[in-house]
């Protein structure tokens, strides 16, 4: 399981929040480019689809393949109070034969994303990963050269920590809290809720970015 | 405050020893309430003594409860100040004795020079100012200077009130903090909202980023790398693939595919090796550990479709050489288990298509050349193909249900082996991990058999033996499955029917055979039931949080010093 947040964040803003959680988060910087397969499977695999995510790291000198499965959220009247969305989610290393392995399965390519920016990592309670992130399409099939991002002018903030189901409250209140940090460039929210930008964003990207001298 | 903190002065009204204006300081004594001011004060004293005690014993304190406590005692004390300095002008301070603590400070305290580096300031100003001007008379001088004076002092308060009105604009002003701003007008939110759905509905749920597959096919892409070597050429076949939609591809060369069996009528270095190579180190011991005598990666004639027969039981050798590798199979994860089972069928109909070589001889000139098929070898998909074969003559359909039958029962035979040897192997060990790694072989000889009555379709004629002869066999493979019960309970049953079943079945070796195994099941029942009581240890842990140390402490640590604007710059990147 997993409690996860999102936010977006307009381009010119997102070196500011790279400095702000280069401080926050003790500069463990890792860089994100991930070809993201959504696989669907097909007819021979039963009446209900389930749904695959692979995702191939492209970030280090091999390709990482891993596979993901994205489970539904957790609902009922204690979720809707949580400020976090706690879903259920499994994953695992596959090695990079794994989509012909798929697609031999029956799985069909439903779409695919390019995802692009960095991610930090940092411990507080349980360990919390921020990935801040362009997404782009790719117009042609697998042809990664040539993505797109969606929208060139917001990028994308997730925020999420793994959680059991007997500590996921306390999970979700260490990201709420650390959300407050960042209160000042950028909303987060639950995945499917719109927040729009924060106002005060320009000024606190201001800040983080100037290098004047404090005294 | 300072009457405090010096104690041992005293507060006496300006001017002379004897206190003759006294009725003047009535009124400013009626100001002054003294007891109201000592009240404040104390309550002062005791605010701030607290704030300290939760500075000291509060753990988790956040800055905006710090910030809102030091702005109320600031508050508290500014007023304090206020109230009291009118009254403080009144009165002059002096010391009434002179003991060993205020001697050394009382001069400094009591005079009024300058330190010399103030004293060479003001000289020089002094200098600066009045040379201009020291010609003239007195009143010019002063006026001179009374107009610089108010030149300055206009400069001043223009630029105060310059950034009054610029504090409220941002909202700085006020102690409250800054106030939710519109800047944002309505044209950009509105633009800035609908790309936020956009951006949302595409990473959760793919909206936009769909294109119909006639487009798709119709793009011939290159390659990035890390597919080039994974997904299939245009060239292979695509009889026997289900592939998914849009797998189209360049004419990048590609690695033979996992799996992939071919024979040929020498033995040479087998394909096998070269493509577990790519996947994983205990394929590649599996393709060591099989016998060199392995087919080579000749195209594609005598492929598996073309020889319609039943390759898919595993030949003796194979199994022995596929339990010595098992029990560091099992070391990786389960999520490969079916990969290796791939690798472990290809294997054995490699070695099936082998020992059939002689009698397909024939076929082979006859065959026509196929087109290059890249066959994942699942056993649902390749009988399909085999049946559709409509070369296959008869008399050598006849010879290959011989050779079926008796690998059949060769495989009996070898199974009741191999259940002898997992027993002394359970015996000794008795991990989890053997466990698995009999079931797992007998989920790939289940299957095998399972699928093999699909195999025989074109054989029905002699089916009808070979089913029966399943029947005891799939029988005891679900008893050593489902538990310790079962099997004991199915061994007893079979274990009383077991003197009329030797005699009745003397001319069935394979009911023998069955009966054998099934009171071996019963011992093996007591292993599974104590491997099974381990089993929860073997799992994988999926993720662990680690243990907790005090880690809100270094948090608020870091957030101390980020947040209270001393951020550290940013390295130069």
């Amino acid at each position: 399981m997993e409690c996860i947040v999102q936010g977006i964040l307009e381009t010119q803003y997102v070196d500011a929040l790279e400095v702000l959680l280069q401080g926050l988060c003790g500069g463990l910087r890792e860089t994100l480019k991930v070809h993201e397969f959504y696989l669907k499977s097909g007819n021979n695999m039963g009446s209900v689809s389930s749904e695959l995510n692979l995702c191939c790291s492209l970030s280090g000198p091999q390709p990482v393949w891993t596979v993901r499965h994205v489970g539904g959220p957790m609902r009922g009247a204690a979720s809707d109070q949580l400020s976090a969305l706690v879903r259920s989610i499994f994953e695992a290393d596959i090695s990079n034969n794994g989509l012909r392995f798929l697609y031999a399965l029956g799985y069909k390519l439903d779409y695919e994303i390019l995802r692009t920016g960095f991610s930090f990592c940092f411990q507080r309670v349980v360990p919390i990963t921020v990935k801040v992130s362009c997404i782009c399409r790719l117009p042609k099939l697998h042809a990664i050269d040539e993505a797109v991002p969606v929208t060139p002018t917001l990028y994308l903030v997730e925020v999420f920590a793994p959680a059991s189901a007997d500590n996921y409250a306390e999970v979700v209140a260490a990201i709420s809290s650390f959300a407050e940090f960042l209160a000042p460039l950028l909303h987060l929210s639950k995945p499917g809720v719109f927040t729009g930008v924060v106002p005060t964003a320009a000024t606190a990207a201001a800040s983080l970015i100037s290098r004047a001298a404090l005294k | 405050m300072a009457t405090q903190a010096q104690g041992q002065h005293m507060l006496q009204p300006q001017g002379q020893s004897q206190p003759p204006g006294k009725e003047s300081l009535a009124p400013v004594l009626q100001q002054l309430n003294l007891a109201s001011l000592r009240t404040r004060t104390q309550d002062l004293h005791n605010a701030i003594g607290r704030i300290l005690h939760t500075f000291h014993t509060n753990p988790s304190l956040k800055w905006s409860e710090v910030l809102g406590q030091f702005a109320m005692v600031n508050v508290e004390l500014l007023n304090l100040i206020d109230d009291v300095k009118p009254i403080l002008k009144m009165f002059v301070v002096y010391p009434k004795t002179v003991n060993a603590e205020n001697a050394p400070i009382l001069p400094i305290m009591l005079s009024s020079k300058l330190l010399p580096e103030m004293e060479a300031e003001e000289a020089t100003l002094k200098d600066k100012i009045l040379s201009n001007i020291s010609n003239f008379s007195m009143t010019a001088q002063s006026e001179n200077l009374q107009r610089q004076i108010e030149s300055v002092r206009s400069a001043c308060d223009l630029a105060e009130k310059v950034i009054t009105e610029a504090r409220k604009v941002y909202g700085l002003g006020t102690r409250q903090g800054p106030v939710a701003l519109a800047t944002l007008d309505k044209l950009n939110v509105a633009r800035i909202a609908e790309q936020e759905k956009q951006l949302r509905v595409a990473t959760n749920y793919g909206e936009g980023l769909r294109s119909s597959s006639s487009e798709q096919q119709q793009q011939t892409t290159v390659l990035p790398p890390h597919l080039a070597s994974v997904l299939p050429t245009p060239g292979d076949g695509r009889t026997g693939f289900p592939d998914g939609g849009f797998v189209k591809t360049s004419a990048a060369p590609v690695l033979p595919p996992t799996g992939l069996v071919r024979s040929a009528a020498t033995p040479q270095q087998s394909s096998v090796p070269q493509v577990t190579a790519r996947v994983q180190t205990p394929s590649q011991q599996i393709a060591a550990g099989v016998s060199a005598a392995s087919p080579s990666p000749a195209p594609f004639v005598n492929s598996p479709r073309s020889t319609g027969t039943n390759f898919n039981v595993p030949s003796p050798q194979q199994q022995q050489a596929q339990q010595s590798q098992l029990a560091y199979l099992q070391k990786m994860r389960n999520q490969q288990n079916l990969v290796r089972q791939q690798q472990q069928q290809q294997q054995q109909q490699a070695h099936l298509q082998q020992q059939q070589q002689q009698q397909q001889q024939q076929q082979q000139q006859q065959q026509l050349r196929r087109p290059a098929t890249p066959p994942i070898p699942q056993v649902g998909v390749q009988p399909q193909a085999q049946v559709a074969q409509p070369l296959l003559h008869q008399q050598q359909q006849q010879k290959l249900h011989h050779l079926q039958q008796q690998l059949q029962q060769h495989q009996a035979q070898q199974q009741q082996a191999q259940i002898q040897q997992q027993l002394q192997a359970q015996q000794d060990r008795h991990s989890l991990q053997h466990l698995q790694a009999q079931q797992q072989q007998q989920q790939n000889l289940q299957q095998l058999q399972t699928a093999s009555p699909m195999i025989t379709s074109n054989t029905l004629q002699q089916g009808n033996q070979v089913r029966p002869q399943m029947g005891p066999l799939a029988n005891s493979m679900t008893s050593l499955y489902g538990g310790g019960t079962n099997s004991l309970l199915t061994s007893n049953m079979f274990q009383q029917g077991n003197m009329s079943t030797n005699q009745i079945s003397a001319n069935q070796p394979q009911r023998n055979v069955s009966s054998q195994m099934l009171t071996d099941s019963m011992y093996i029942g007591a292993g599974t039931q104590m491997a099974q009581g381990t089993s929860t240890l073997g799992l994988p842990m999926q993720q662990q949080l680690g243990n907790q140390p005090n880690y809100m402490n270094m948090f608020n640590n870091a957030t101390q010093s980020n947040f209270g604007q001393n951020r550290q710059q940013p390295p130069p990147s």
